[in-house]
């Protein structure tokens, strides 16, 4: 069935399956509406495209919680990138090697995995789905293949020595790639391990799981800056950015307690 | 239970009805109070067919409409109707009543 176009446009925010399976119920819905009010509101546009969005991100039912989760994962998603833009900052002008010699790689590395766990569980912990939750853990193990088959990364270390802002843009997927021979496949793992190990309790209590972790990482990182005599002059800067990143990860933390809380105040009674 | 998702199983407990019939219902019921956009309806459907509270019943094309019914299970009845109970307690911890009067004189 053919729908009318503004009907189209309205549902345009649903994913395709959804709209070819459900689209015309849900247009005849909207034009039964439409007969009596004589327009279509702003209303029913804002909830469709609103609906269709969190269906999108694949936590159909998850409401309020939903919205801070996916506000988490953009600063988690933002947050990797930094790291990453820090380590090229760490690696410059240096051999391109993995050491434990670096100060603060092994703290980077761990923030990273915290990173991808929060990018990992957030949509993933909200999907009610088993057989869609199943689909997105699965989507990091073709992930975790395009980066260890990426040769590029320690390679681009030593190639290009990144002075101005443009070169870190373009390095950031090779180093998006690379970060993930280390972090994705930790964070993978940790991912699988703590959903087996939170499976039996609550979503509320999942999430607040996750929080304290996120709060351990965090308060590790400031820690790790405070106490570490040896810093080399010319790390300076990176002890500033390990306070960036802990503040990141502790913003994180409240968002995600936040979360939690939004959902323990709103028990399901359905 | 959500005030949609409530109004959604009210409407249903005596007729099986279509998309816009339960949004008018809805209205109807709640006094004008409920105003359910079509993504909020579908969105509390999808989840109630998949809780099995509501069933799918059938559908027809009107006018080059389609229009798919749904009815209430008994899991659903029973859901909506402990939820009236439950609503119907909590309101009556509000409502001046004699009982009221006694336990505040008892705490005294």
């Amino acid at each position: 069935m053919r729908l009318p176009r503004r009907y189209r446009v309205a549902l345009m925010a649903y994913p395709a399956g959804y709209r070819e399976s459900r689209g015309p119920e849900l247009a005849a819905t909207l034009a039964d509406g439409d007969d009596d009010r004589g327009r279509p509101s702003m209303r029913e546009a804002g909830a469709l495209a609103g609906r269709g969005l969190a269906m999108r991100l694949g936590a159909v039912g998850s409401g309020q919680g939903l919205l801070v989760i996916s506000a988490a994962v953009v600063l988690a998603t933002l947050m990797s990138g930094f790291t990453w833009a820090e380590r090229v900052y760490l690696f410059k002008g240096e051999a391109a090697v993995w050491g434990t010699d670096v100060p603060g790689l092994w703290w980077l590395i761990a923030l990273g995995v915290g990173a991808w766990v929060v990018l990992a569980a957030g949509p993933i912990g909200a999907v009610d789905d088993p057989r869609r939750r199943r689909i997105a853990v699965a989507l990091t193990i073709p992930l975790f293949l395009l980066i260890m088959t990426t040769p590029g990364r320690l390679v681009v270390y030593n190639a290009l020595d990144p002075q101005s802002l443009l070169d870190y843009l373009r390095l950031l997927p090779s180093y998006a790639f690379g970060s993930g021979v280390v972090e994705l496949p930790a964070a993978a793992l940790a991912t699988w391990v703590a959903l087996r190990a939170l499976r039996p309790l609550s979503e509320s209590a999942r999430q607040c799981a996750m929080a304290v972790a996120l709060a351990l990482l965090a308060g590790a990182a400031v820690l790790q800056t405070v106490l570490r005599p040896d810093l080399p002059a010319e790390y300076a800067q990176s002890a500033w950015q390990d306070l960036g990143t802990a503040t990141f990860l502790a913003a994180l933390a409240m968002l995600v307690a936040l979360a939690a809380l939004v959902r323990l105040r709103q028990p399901k009674t359905s | 239970m959500s005030e949609a998702t409530y109004y959604v199983l009210a409407s249903l407990l005596d007729e099986r009805l279509h998309g816009y019939g339960i949004v008018k219902k809805a209205a109807l019921l709640s006094s004008g109070a409920v105003t359910l956009t079509t993504g909020t309806l579908y969105g509390a459907l999808d989840r109630l067919v998949g809780q099995g509270l509501v069933e799918a019943d059938g559908e027809e094309e009107v006018e080059g409409r389609l229009r798919r019914y749904y009815r209430i299970s008994d899991a659903g009845a029973e859901a909506v109707r402990g939820e009236a109970t439950r609503m119907r307690r909590a309101a009556r911890a509000v409502e001046p009543h004699p009982g009221r009067a006694a336990i505040q004189g008892g705490a005294r």
